[in-house]
C-alpha cells in the first residue's frame, strides 16, 4: 500500500516507579540502587496496527488516558516503542506543545527561526518563507517584541504557523488545532486542506467528537489496551458515543 | 516557490524510516550543523539580552579570581614561580572553561525541557553547545591573558601554534564527561551538588595554584592520572617556557577522552527517551 505511515502491532508500556522513588543519587546510595528502577509496567496500548496513505487525516479518538498523545509522541520519535514499530516517510512536523518552545527572552522573530529549524527547515528555507509565517501568524505590531509579551493565543499562532509552513509529510496535531478565534481556525483548517491536497497526511488527536466528525476521513478510536475501531468517522463516532453512554451511568455517583 | 511540495517530492518512494530514529545520512549534514550553530548564537545573543554588559561579565569572574589569588598566594604564601600571574591565568582559566561547562551541562536537557517536544531537536545538541560556550568563553578569556603576557613582556614562540589543538583536546575531555552528566541529572536531581562538590576537590587537586615540580616522585604519578594536569601543563609549557608540550601526555589525554566520549554519548543515547518522562 502507498502508506506514509506503518503501525505494525505497536505496543507502549510506560515505568511504575516503587513508592519512595529515588530521585536523587544521594537517595539512590543510602536505600539502594533497585529503588531508581522501576518496579514493574503498564501498557497504554498493545496490537495498534493501520496505516495513513498522503493525504488523508487520520483521527484519534478516545478518552482521556487512552494514549492519543503517546501514539502522536510515538509518531514523532519523541518516545520509543515497547512492542512493534511506527514507519515513516518523509518528513514530519508536530503540533504537540504550541508555544511551549518558544524562548520568552527572545523576540518573536527570533523564535521564528528557532522553531523552523527546530521543526527541521533549513535556513535558506526560512528566509524564503518567514514572510508568511509572520503574515500567517499574526503578529503584527510585537513581531519584534520579546515573547515573554506575548499572549497564550498569540504564542499559539506562532507555533501553528511555523509547523503548517514547514511542508510536512506528515502531519501530527495534538488538540490544539483549535486555538485562537473563529478566524485563525478556519484559516488554520484550510491551510491543512492545501498541504493534504498536496500529499501531507495528517494524524489528529481530540476527545471531542465533532472535531473528528468534521475534518477526517477516517477514524480510530484508541481505547483501553488499544484498537477499539477503525474505520468511516460516522460509524467509528457512533460506537464510540454508544460505549460513552454504557460508561456514564457506572462513572455518576449515583 | 523554490521549495517543491511533498506530492512533488514523493514521499511514497522514500525509504521507510523508523518513527524514533534519526539515522544519519550526508543530506541531513548541513542541516544538522545549521541547527548546531543556530543554538550556539542564540546562547551568545541570550548572554546579551541578560544584561547589557554581557560578555564583560565573562571576563569579570577571572579577573576577580586572579586578583584574589595572586595578592594571597604571590604576595603571602610567595609561590616560587615568575611571573606568578601568568602562571596563574593559565591554569585558572582552562579550569574555568572546563568546570563552567561541565556545572551547565549537568542543567542542559532540564533547561532544553521546552524544546524536547520538537521532532526536529537532537538532546544531543544540548551538551554540544554547552561545551561550545564554555570554550567560547575560554577563548574570550584569554585576551586577560594576553594582556598579562604583554605586561610581563613574556616573549611568544612557535608553539602558540599548538594551542588550537589544546584547546581541541579540552573540549573533547569536558564532552566526553558533559554527556553522561546532562543525561544523569535528569533523572537525578542532585547530579549538579554532587558535581559542584567533586570540582571543588578537582580544582585542588590540580596544579593551578601551585606547580608539582617540588613535590615528592610519589605525587607526580597520581597528578598524571588526572587529564587536566597535562593541560594545564600544556599551556604553562607554551606561553611560558616558548616550548611544545607533552605530546605524549596529550596523546594519552586524547584517546581517553574519545573512548570516554564514546561510552558517555552511548549512555546518553539509551537514556534519551526518559528525558520526556523525568524532566520536570
Amino acid at each position: 500500500m502507498n502508506a506514509v505511515v506503518r503501525v505494525d502491532n505497536l505496543g507502549k508500556r510506560f515505568r511504575r516507579y516503587p513508592a519512595p522513588r529515588a530521585r536523587s543519587i544521594k537517595e539512590a546510595l543510602l536505600i539502594g540502587w533497585r529503588q531508581t528502577e522501576p518496579t514493574d509496567y503498564f501498557w497504554v496500548f498493545r496490537d495498534v496496527s493501520f496505516e495513513v496513505p498522503p493525504g488523508e487525516m487520520l483521527g484519534i479518538i478516545g478518552r482521556n488516558g487512552a494514549g492519543k498523545s503517546t501514539l502522536l509522541s510515538l509518531t514523532a520519535g519523541l518516545l520509543q516503542a515497547d512492542e512493534g514499530s511506527i514507519r515513516l516517510r518523509g518528513h514530519v512536523s508536530a503540533l504537540l506543545d504550541l508555544g511551549r518552545s518558544l524562548h520568552p527572552l527572545l523576540t518573536g522573530r527570533e523564535n521564528i527561526r528557532t522553531s523552523c529549524l527546530l521543526n527541521g527547515m533549513t535556513n535558506r528555507q526560512v528566509d524564503e518563507r518567514v514572510d508568511r509565517i509572520i503574515e500567517f501568524a499574526e503578529i503584527g505590531e510585537f513581531l519584534d517584541a520579546p515573547v515573554r509579551t506575548y499572549s497564550s493565543g498569540m504564542k499559539a499562532r506562532l507555533g501553528f504557523a511555523v509547523a503548517i509552513h514547514s511542508d510536512p509529510d506528515i502531519l501530527l496535531i495534538d488538540e490544539f488545532l483549535f486555538v485562537g478565534d473563529q478566524f485563525f481556525q478556519s484559516k488554520c483548517i484550510e491551510r491543512i486542506r492545501s498541504l493534504m491536497q498536496s500529499g501531507t497526511a495528517v494524524l489528529l488527536s481530540s476527545h471531542i467528537a465533532a472535531k473528528i466528525s468534521d475534518h477526517c476521513d477516517r477514524a480510530l478510536w484508541l481505547g483501553k489496551a488499544g484498537v477499539r475501531a477503525l474505520g468511516r468517522p460516522d460509524e467509528v463516532l457512533a460506537q464510540y458515543r454508544a460505549d460513552a453512554e454504557v460508561e456514564a451511568p457506572r462513572l455518576s455517583p449515583s | 516557490m523554490a521549495s517543491s511540495s511533498p506530492a512533488e517530492n514523493g514521499a511514497t518512494t522514500r525509504p521507510w524510516r523508523l518513527a524514533h530514529e534519526n539515522p544519519f545520512s550526508w543530506e541531513t549534514l548541513p542541516y544538522v550543523c545549521e541547527l548546531f550553530v543556530h543554538l550556539v548564537s542564540l546562547e551568545l545573543r541570550l548572554l546579551h539580552k541578560r544584561s547589557k554588559l554581557g560578555m564583560i561579565w565573562t571576563l569579570v569572574n577571572p579577573i576577580v579570581q586572579l586578583l584574589i589569588f595572586t595578592l594571597i598566594l604571590g604576595r603571602v604564601l610567595a609561590v616560587e614561580v615568575r611571573p606568578y600571574p601568568v602562571f596563574l591565568c593559565c591554569g585558572l582559566l582552562c579550569w574555568n572553561a572546563f568546570s563552567e561547562s561541565l556545572t551547565m551541562a549537568a542543567d542542559s536537557i532540564v533547561n532544553a525541557r521546552n524544546v524536547l517536544y520538537q521532532p526536529g531537536f537532537r538532546p544531543f545538541m544540548m551538551p554540544m553547545v554547552v561545551v561550545t560556550m564554555g570554550m567560547i568563553h575560554f577563548v574570550l578569556s584569554c585576551s586577560i591573558l594576553a594582556a598579562l603576557l604583554a605586561y610581563y613582556r613574556v616573549p611568544l614562540g612557535w608553539p602558540v601554534v599548538a594551542l588550537p589543538l589544546l584547546l581541541a583536546i579540552q573540549g573533547l575531555l569536558t564532552l566526553a564527561l558533559a554527556f553522561p552528566l546532562a543525561a544523569l541529572s535528569v533523572s537525578f536531581h542532585d547530579t549538579k551538588h554532587l558535581l559542584s562538590v567533586a570540582l571543588r576537590f578537582l580544582f585542588f587537586l590540580t596544579p593551578i595554584l601551585y606547580a608539582t615540580d617540588t613535590f615528592p616522585p610519589v605525587f607526580h604519578l597520581f597528578y598524571a592520572a588526572n587529564p587536566l594536569t597535562h593541560l594545564v601543563h600544556g599551556y604553562r609549557a607554551i606561553l611560558m617556557d616558548r616550548a611544545w608540550p607533552d605530546w605524549f601526555a596529550l596523546s594519552g589525554v586524547a584517546g581517553a577522552s574519545l573512548l570516554a566520549l564514546i561510552f558517555g554519548y552511548r549512555f546518553f543515547e539509551s537514556r534519551r527517551f526518559r528525558f520526556i518522562e523525568d524532566v520536570e
